[in-house]
């Protein structure tokens, strides 16, 4: 499976999803299923790295008006639009998978809302103390793939709607 | 006087707008590009210790901060007057090179192929990379290889693929290992077959391309970049060269310490982004490129078997220099293929193997000049220190400033061939923009000083009368 965190970390919050990455890929150092990538932004050569995966768990920063609150949420591959191709959604980046590899994994992106994302490294005091709690959903969704495989983890949408995010 | 304004320009790293104003005749009177972000690095920077310099100067880009790295640690070399040693500096150039070939990657296959492969009147809604992936799927997982190929060295040498910490000033922090050498070679075959590949489909094309060819800012300036003796192609170290457009060397052996003397920098109001030229023929007589195609015009050859095969066909292309900037496209392709090659002969010597990758100093000269050949031309990186180290002024000249000028010209070159009437079509908006592309401009990289643009504010009627304006200096 592959793990990617993204954001930038020197804007504040936005740096979420990567320290939870690091801390996923620090648990798993030794599991040679769990590859775990730290980006700033989805370019499109992550669609190949997707393309070798069986299941991509996606970790990010999401802006919201109440800070720590955690959504999970299927996702499923779309076509990109538009002309400017730097930064893909992660909808748009499983499409490109499909199109340019013929395949394209089962993906679940792990947000965590937050309002902090002025100039700094720091994680806001609020999205410090979830950090934990992010990390450990991480985890889960990482242990319930390796031990019961992508029927648990999978593309299915939560509370029996396809995409619809729940909060934790 | 009816203006055209294309705002924003796509596909380019950064956000700018394109003006065009046609005469009383409605044919296009004048043209600008205009960079409308602005950073501010060059003064935010002063009073910090300057061996933080790299890792700060970096951040400017995301796509050249190896660029960055490696010109800053140079500067900072020169201020601890050292000479860093032999195995570093290999290091250094391994990394450039791979940089190189990321970064062109990026524009060759992300943003520019799709108007190679589609056409530069296709539909703009699938004329991009994934409207090419479902076309040309085999070109587009080429282009993400290359992308890779320069990443993964990035990123096995630095630790990240974007912002790596590992060079600096003195050499490079931690020497390579035998496992991460062997890794880095055993990606070459694959990137060098990648590359040759994608010539091929490349040439063949440029017949489709004689109006693009002949307008896409093609007219004789001077070229400038950095030099050797052996004629080779220099990205890493050398002394600056300008040649003209008959490919006469205007002058040579400069020593980059000495910048100031023949590059001058003019601030227009219209855009952040400085204006450089040459000094000696003043502004903006003294119009001169850098980058891929100026670098080929200025080696006598590249230095590598399969990539001078190729500038020997690249130098058919015209009697003398290659003048259109629509062959940026071609010597990046070309300069890719050198990257590769280049990097197989330098890990290819045990020498780069060796501990020995740091040399440690104070500061011992008050100030510090660093140059290299970035991706889209000569970068250079000049500090001055007070006596604890600190930063008192940092001057950066990049690419994109060097190329102004002729960015400028171009579109008003192409926009007087293409933009009939008061509407641009399609084609012709895609055409005007592209020029801008050849040059792979990065804005955020060209707008890293402060504020120093003269800012004019417009109150204009509705009719378009000048009520008032505002200069701001």
């Amino acid at each position: 499976m592959l793990v990617i965190g993204y954001g930038n970390r020197l804007r504040g919050d936005d740096g979420v999803g990567i320290e939870a990455a690091e801390r996923v890929a620090e648990l798993y150092r030794d599991e040679p299923q769990v590859r775990v990538l730290v980006v700033q932004q989805l370019v499109p050569e992550l669609a190949s790295d997707m393309a070798e995966a069986d299941f991509v768990l996606l970790l990010d920063a999401e802006a919201g008006d109440v800070a720590g609150m955690m959504t999970r949420k299927a996702i499923s591959a779309e076509p990109f639009r538009g002309s400017f191709t730097h930064q893909f959604t992660p909808a748009a980046l499983l499409g490109a998978a499909a199109a340019l590899y013929g395949r394209a994994p089962a993906a679940v992106c792990l947000t965590m809302s937050a309002r902090e994302f002025d100039l700094g490294e720091e994680l806001s005091a609020t999205i410090r103390d979830r950090l934990g709690e992010f990390t450990g959903a991480a985890q889960e969704i990482v242990a319930g793939w390796l031990e019961q495989g992508k029927k648990v983890v999978g593309c299915q949408a939560l509370d029996g709607n396809k995409n619809k995010s729940r909060l934790f | 006087m009816p203006t055209l304004t294309i705002d924003p320009v796509t596909r380019i790293e950064g956000h700018s707008r394109i003006t065009i104003q046609l005469g009383a005749d409605g044919e296009v009177q004048d043209a600008h590009f205009h960079v409308t972000q602005l950073r501010g690095f060059e003064k935010f920077c002063e009073g910090r210790p300057f061996e933080e310099m790299p890792a700060l100067m970096a951040r400017i880009c995301g796509i050249c901060p190896v660029s960055h790295l490696i010109t800053s640690a140079k500067a900072c070399d020169a201020i601890m007057a050292v000479t860093i040693p032999e195995t570093a500096e290999k290091l250094r150039r391994v990394m450039n090179l791979a940089q190189i070939v990321q970064s062109h990657a990026l524009s060759v296959f992300h943003l520019s192929s799709p108007d190679f492969l589609l056409g530069m009147d296709a539909d703009p809604a699938r004329r991009n990379l994934v409207g090419l992936a479902a076309e040309h799927p085999n070109i587009v997982r080429d282009g993400i290889r290359l992308r890779q190929f320069g990443q993964q060295i990035i990123q096995w040498l630095g630790g990240k693929r974007v912002h790596p910490g590992w060079i600096v000033p003195g050499g490079v922090s931690e020497p390579l290992t035998v496992e991460r050498r062997d890794q880095i070679l055993a990606t070459v075959p694959e990137a060098i077959a990648t590359t040759l590949r994608s010539l091929q489909w490349f040439k063949p094309r440029i017949e489709k391309f004689r109006a693009e060819i002949r307008t896409f800012a093609n007219f004789p300036t001077l070229f400038l970049g950095l030099a050797k003796e052996d004629g080779g192609l220099a990205l890493y170290k050398g002394w600056i060269r300008v040649i003209d457009s008959t490919g006469e060397t205007v002058a040579d052996h400069i020593q980059p310490q000495a910048y100031e003397e023949f590059i001058g920098e003019a601030v227009e109001p219209f855009s952040y982004l400085k204006s450089t030229y040459y000094k000696p023929l003043g502004y903006p007589d003294g119009i001169y490129r850098v980058g891929p195609l100026a670098r080929l015009n200025l080696a006598k050859r590249c230095g590598t078997p399969l990539a001078d095969a190729e500038l020997a066909e690249f130098r058919e292309l015209e009697r003398h220099t290659v003048l259109s900037s629509f062959f940026y496209h071609y010597a990046r392709l070309i300069e890719m293929l050198f990257a590769i090659e280049r990097i197989e002969f330098l890990l290819s010597d045990a020498s780069i193997l060796s501990k020995h990758v740091r040399a440690h100093a104070r500061p011992n000269n008050p100030e510090g000049v660093g140059v290299a050949e970035a991706p889209r031309g000569t970068l250079f990186h000049h500090y001055k220190v007070n006596e604890e180290g600190l930063i008192t002024h940092a001057n950066l000249i990049i690419a994109t400033g060097h190329n102004s000028l002729a960015m400028n010209r171009g579109v008003l070159q192409a926009a007087r061939h293409f933009v009939r009437g008061e509407k641009i079509e399609e084609g012709a908006l895609n055409r005007v923009e592209a020029v801008i592309r050849a040059f792979d401009p990065c804005l955020s990289c060209s707008t890293h000083a402060d504020g120093r643009m003269a800012l004019h504010v417009e109150l204009r009627s509705a009719e378009g009368h000048l009520l008032d304006e505002v200069w701001s200096r």
